[in-house]
C-alpha cells in the first residue's frame, strides 16, 4: 500500500472557482460557511478529487495509462489548509483509495484503469 | 428535468491552468508535441476536466445554497480531446427532500460530433433546496 500527502490551500479553492466557475460562498467566504455551521472555507469536492487524481497520475500510473471511470465519496468535509493523506492500493485494473484529514476520513473511492 | 444541448470546446490554455492546479506532471498535457510522443493525436483531458462544464450550461433549476457534492461518480466512455467540439446535457435523474435537506442527482453527459457519449459525470449533491 503506497502513503502519499497532498495538500488544499486557499488559493487552490480560489483557483478552482475561477476554473471551474463554481463561486458557491461556502468555498470562497469563511462567513457564509460559518453561517452554514463549517468552521472555515468548504473545498469543491470536484477540487478535492481533482487533486487525488492528479497524485495518482504523478505517483501510480504511467502517462498514457487512461482512467476508464472512478467513484469517491465525502464522509467529511476537506476545508481550505487541510493536508490529506492518501492510503492508496493498486490491484490489476484498479485503485482503490482512502483519504484522511487528522485521523478524520474525509474521501474514500476508487479508479478504474483501461485493460 | 434537463437542460438544452450545449456545444462546448476545451482549449490548451484551459488544459495547462487546470494542470497547474492539480499539479499533474504527466507531460501529455503539456504540449501537443508532447501528447504525440505518447500516441496521442492532440492533447486529452484530465479525467477530472469535464466536471467544469457546468459553468457554461445554463441550468434552469436551482440548488439552493449550502450545495455540498457527497458522491461523484464519472465514466469516461471515450477519450476527451482539446479543439474537439462536444456537446454537453445536464439532467436532474433523481431527487428526494429528508428533513430540511434536500438530496439531488445531477448526470452531465458529454457526446461528440458523431453523437457518442465520452463522458458521464453523476453527482450526488446535498442542497437547501432545488427550485
Amino acid at each position: 500500500m503506497n502513503i502519499l500527502t497532498f495538500q488544499i490551500t486557499e488559493k487552490d479553492i480560489e483557483q478552482y472557482a475561477v476554473i471551474s466557475g463554481d463561486t458557491n460562498p461556502i468555498h470562497l467566504d469563511i462567513d457564509a460557511a460559518k453561517q452554514h455551521g463549517f468552521p472555515d472555507r468548504v473545498a469543491h469536492g470536484m477540487l478535492t478529487i481533482s487533486k487525488v487524481l492528479g497524485v495518482l497520475s504523478n505517483d501510480v500510473l504511467s502517462p498514457y495509462e487512461a482512467i476508464t471511470d472512478y467513484n469517491f465519496s465525502f464522509s467529511a468535509p476537506v476545508f481550505a489548509g487541510n493536508q490529506i493523506t492518501l492510503s492508496i492500493k493498486q490491484t490489476k485494473n484498479s485503485i482503490s483509495v482512502s483519504g484522511e484529514c487528522e485521523d478524520k476520513k474525509v474521501i474514500k473511492g476508487f479508479v478504474r484503469l483501461a485493460e | 428535468m434537463r437542460t438544452k444541448d450545449h456545444e462546448i470546446m476545451f482549449s490548451s490554455e484551459k488544459v495547462q491552468e487546470f494542470v497547474q492546479l492539480t499539479g499533474e506532471r504527466n507531460p501529455i498535457y503539456q504540449s501537443i508535441d508532447k501528447a504525440k510522443e505518447y500516441g496521442f493525436k492532440t492533447i486529452p483531458l484530465p479525467p477530472a476536466m469535464p466536471n467544469i462544464v457546468y459553468q457554461w450550461i445554463e441550468i434552469p433549476w436551482k440548488l439552493e445554497h449550502p450545495v455540498i457534492l457527497r458522491k461523484q461518480n464519472c465514466v469516461l466512455h471515450q477519450r476527451m480531446f482539446i479543439g474537439e467540439r462536444y456537446r454537453a446535457v445536464v439532467k436532474v435523474t433523481d431527487q428526494n427532500k429528508r428533513q430540511h435537506h434536500f438530496f439531488v442527482q445531477q448526470t452531465l453527459c458529454i457526446y461528440n460530433r458523431d453523437g457518442q457519449l465520452c463522458f458521464e459525470g453523476i453527482s450526488d449533491l446535498i442542497a437547501g433546496g432545488l427550485s
